[in-house]
């Protein structure tokens, strides 16, 4: 045993002072390599959970908003919808009643001129009995040749006047 | 070897120097004197400070330490969010580490060993890719040569990869067994370690125990035989790979033509020096995991559950 650790030259001077060396190594490494890199590597972690749950909560907002933004539009189309709707009804109103006006103005137009041409009629009717009247007292003047009373003159014409009539 | 008979110098049997490397070789005929190995087991000393004796190991852990240094205080020096150069290359480094150790050990004591088991592999890592430059174990002192600078074969050499000294793979398999016993003692608490080892498993009850419990006193007196053994098969698997390794090359690199022969050999001196570190590293998470896990108690259950 004492002459194999001769052999490979393990004495324990030697063996304290590797030692110490080894403790040195892993100082300077513990120190200045795993200490500042597994703090970067966990604040890197932390950096992209962040991130992640940040990106989470925007996605969440953005799904929110979307739908938000959905439902707005619903609700205005729906009520754009409904003014057109009304609108057109109220247009149909308007119709019917300007229609219904133009009807009642064009028939009381018409009335009117029936009317009108009823009194016209019943005007020139008259005007025509009497003038037949007056032609038939003419006539029967210039034939018999005699002068009619004017009592014979108002008999003539209602007899003319009635036969016209009938 | 007198004094007056060492000469320092150096034979770089590498591309670099395939006229140096033509000279040692003729020169010697081999890989000097015939009595001893082509490589020295032990690390030779340099000098002294005081009583520590300092040896080629050791610069060459020093100068490994400064590299290791001035690289992470370069990459690590201003940290930005977003990496990228050196300090990719160390968040990487110390990531995958890691997450290695948290795969492979229960949160806890991941927690308690990555540094330990990090600090293994790139150390290793380092040693064994820097054992492999130019210079190393090729400058020193030998027996003169042909050429100004020229030795037969440099017996103490001025470089020599850490790993190749049985010292620092003690010390590293020492530093490993010392720090794993008191995690399983802090995990298990010194009644549970004791149970953990020579309790009887697989949840048994009733009169069987008594008989069984014989059986595991026994496993468990292999177990610590084996924990025991472990730090040792640790040191001396790196240590014996990267030794042969070292000495492979220097035979190779003395006994063909310009040192051409060594050449395939670095490629798997490249491979052993990757594999060696991780064996180390693995092996040392392995070994921390059977004693600090609850694998075998109560039905299956998981360590997660006792955190």
């Amino acid at each position: 045993m004492g002459e194999t650790l001769q052999t490979l030259g393990i004495h324990w001077p030697k063996l304290i002072a590797q030692t110490v060396n080894f403790a040195i190594v892993l100082f300077v490494l513990w120190k200045w390599a795993y200490q500042p890199v597994l703090r970067m590597l966990e604040l890197r972690r932390e950096k992209i959970a962040e991130s992640v749950a940040q990106a989470e909560r925007i996605r969440a907002e953005l799904e929110a908003t979307e739908r938000q933004r959905r439902e707005i539009l619903a609700q205005a189309q729906s009520q754009a919808q409904k003014l057109i709707e009304e609108a057109r009804q109220a247009a149909a109103r308007l119709h019917a009643q300007e229609t219904q006006r133009a009807i009642a103005a064009a028939e009381q137009i018409l009335a009117k001129a029936r009317e009108a041409a009823e009194l016209d009629r019943a005007r020139m009717v008259t005007e025509l009995k009497r003038e037949v009247g007056r032609l038939v007292v003419q006539t029967t003047m210039a034939v018999t040749g005699k002068v009619l009373t004017p009592e014979d003159q108002r008999r003539i014409l209602e007899e003319s006047t009635r036969q016209i009539a009938a | 070897m007198t004094q007056a008979s060492v000469k320092f110098g150096f034979w770089i049997l590498t591309l670099a120097f395939p006229a140096a490397a033509l000279a040692a070789g003729s020169g010697s005929g081999g890989h000097g004197p015939a009595s001893g190995p082509p490589v020295s087991p032990d690390a030779p000393v340099l000098f002294h400070v005081g009583p520590l004796p300092v040896t080629n190991a050791m610069v060459y852990t020093w100068i490994i330490a400064l590299v290791i240094f001035l690289v992470v205080r370069l990459g690590t020096r201003r940290m930005e969010e977003v990496p990228s150069g050196i300090q990719n290359l160390i968040e990487t480094a110390v990531e995958s580490l890691e997450e290695l150790t948290k795969g492979l050990l229960e949160p806890k004591v991941a927690r308690w060993a990555f540094p330990l088991v990090a600090t293994f592999f790139l150390f290793i890592l380092m040693s064994n890719l820097m054992g492999l430059l130019p210079g190393v174990g090729s400058i020193g002192w030998g027996h003169p040569g042909p050429g100004p600078f020229g030795v037969d074969h440099v017996e103490k050499p001025l470089l020599r990869p850490p790993t190749a000294d049985a010292n620092m793979t003690a010390a590293m398999a020492a530093v490993f067994f010392i720090m794993s016993t008191w995690w399983a003692l802090r995990y298990n608490g010194p009644g549970g370690l004791i149970k953990h080892i020579f309790g009887v498993k697989g949840g048994m009850k009733g009169w069987i125990v008594v008989p069984l419990s014989l059986i595991f006193l026994f496993i468990g007196l292999i177990e610590v035989i084996s924990i025991c053994i472990r730090p040792v098969a640790l040191a001396m698997r790196l240590y014996g790979n990267i030794y042969g390794g070292e000495s492979v090359l220097t035979i190779m690199l003395t006994n063909s033509p310009l040192g051409l022969g060594a050449l395939p050999f670095y490629f798997l001196e490249l491979l052993v020096a990757v594999v060696q570190a991780l064996v180390f590293t693995l092996l040392s998470i392995a070994f921390i995991g059977t004693l600090c896990s609850h694998v075998e108690e109560g039905s299956h259950s998981t360590s997660a559950e006792h955190e």
